[in-house]
């Protein structure tokens, strides 16, 4: 039950202490449960603490007066930016771990790694975990032992089927190649007698003799 | 092969494997697919252990490896080549049979009254599943169980990276994505493996 309220109180805190409950019901509610709650009793109290450092800080008089105060605050302040770095830098520690950053992205977590023991425990739980993930892979058996073999084969095969159509290509070109030859000396001759034969018709009777003298095959 | 013949392609680095491939060596052809098969199907197997055609798969990226060879122009960047040839089928294979598993008949066949043709009552045989690899330790149990419920996006990096040993440039150029894509799916996989072991890094 008192979890319950806590719960409901807790959120409300930072507003009680700063005296933003406006509503009286709410502000007694609060005061009520803050005389029988421990827990809730401690975060007023921090509370109470952390704006009386933060306020001695903007006070300059204060600031001068206690130098103690002034290293707290710078310690908290700095404590704060390692925060805010730990979260950009820890995205970075994967590609660290594998030399793939940048060299400015490099240094940066070099850097931040030196000054942050929770960085770097991380840091070394991932590159822990990568090396075992290797090692794990490393170490994985084959169960299949004749797979190259059957490779090995298919490649004969392929080889062979290879040689095959280059063959069967190579007896069609040739062939191809026999038939437009023989056609055109067929044509070719054809186109001879023709021209022949028609100059023969203008030749005169002389010379045609003279022509069926020397090629007695062409006369028609 | 000799033994002697052997241990020397077997002692070689493998960019110079490629290129004695490449002039046409048989005997390093079979040593690049025998050094290989491993590796191929341990990747195959980590993108999908329930395929029931691993053996298969890793039959024909070697085939295709072995058959492309001299289109390598630089050896060096073999195993980001070998890589394109194993992911591209892998997904080809995956959109074409969207992962549907073989299947049994446990009736006969009944009759339709529209069709002349029969049809068959068929349920997924999910007892043929590929041989399991024995692994020792029960760390190596949490570590595979642990890849296995990554998403496919983040298991292809884990994969490609410490399986593989690819730079991030060619794990992006591979999975199409940009270098700080890749960091980001590196980083986010690596935390969620690490939090399935966190009791054994203790």
């Amino acid at each position: 039950m008192e979890d319950h309220i806590c719960g409901e109180i807790k959120p409300l805190i930072p507003d009680f202490h700063d005296g933003e409950i406006k509503d009286k019901e709410l502000y007694i509610k609060i005061s009520e449960h803050l005389k029988v709650c421990k827990d809730c009793r401690i975060e007023l109290q921090e509370l109470e603490e952390l704006s009386k450092i933060v306020k001695k800080y903007f006070d300059v008089d204060e600031f001068e007066k206690d130098y103690k105060y002034h290293k707290d605050t710078e310690h908290l302040i700095n404590r704060l930016d390692e925060v805010q770095y730990c979260n950009n830098v820890r995205d970075k520690i994967s590609a660290y771990i594998d030399d793939e950053l940048l060299e400015q992205d490099r240094l940066i977590v070099e850097k931040h790694l030196r000054k942050c023991i929770v960085c770097y425990k991380d840091y070394e739980n991932l590159k822990l975990t990568s090396k075992i993930v290797q090692k794990y892979f490393k170490n994985l058996n084959f169960p299949e032992s004749d797979v190259s073999d059957r490779v090995i084969e298919r490649l004969d095969r392929h080889k062979s089927k290879k040689i095959a159509i280059s063959l069967a290509v190579a007896a069609v070109l040739g062939i191809a190649l026999f038939h437009f030859m023989f056609i055109n000396a067929f044509k070719f001759e054809n186109f001879d007698n023709k021209s022949l034969k028609n100059k023969n018709t203008e030749q005169s009777p002389e010379k045609k003799s003279k022509t069926e003298k020397f090629l007695p095959g062409l006369s028609f | 092969m000799e033994k002697k013949q052997k241990d020397f392609y077997y002692s070689m680095s493998l960019p110079d494997l490629v290129r004695l491939c490449q002039q046409d060596d048989k005997f390093a052809l079979e040593t690049l697919i025998k050094r290989n098969e491993k590796i191929v199907y341990n990747t195959l197997y980590h993108l999908d252990p329930n395929r029931p055609d691993l053996s298969d798969l890793t039959q024909e990226v070697l085939f295709r490896m072995a058959r492309s060879i001299k289109k390598v122009r630089n050896p060096d960047t073999f195993k980001y080549w070998l890589n394109q040839i194993i992911t591209n089928l892998f997904y080809d294979e995956l959109r074409r049979k969207t992962r549907k598993l073989p299947t049994v008949s446990i009736d006969e066949p009944i009759s339709d009254q529209d069709s002349t043709s029969a049809a068959t009552r068929e349920i997924p045989d999910i007892g043929q599943v590929p041989e399991e690899t024995i692994l020792g330790s029960e760390l190596d149990e949490k570590i595979k169980e642990a890849i296995q419920k990554l998403p496919e996006q983040f298991k292809i990096v884990i994969v490609l990276r410490e399986l593989q040993g690819l730079s991030y440039d060619e794990i992006a150029k591979i999975t199409k994505t940009s270098i700080g894509t890749v960091k980001s799916r590196l980083a986010r996989a690596r935390g969620k493996l690490q939090d399935h072991i966190r009791p054994y890094l203790q």
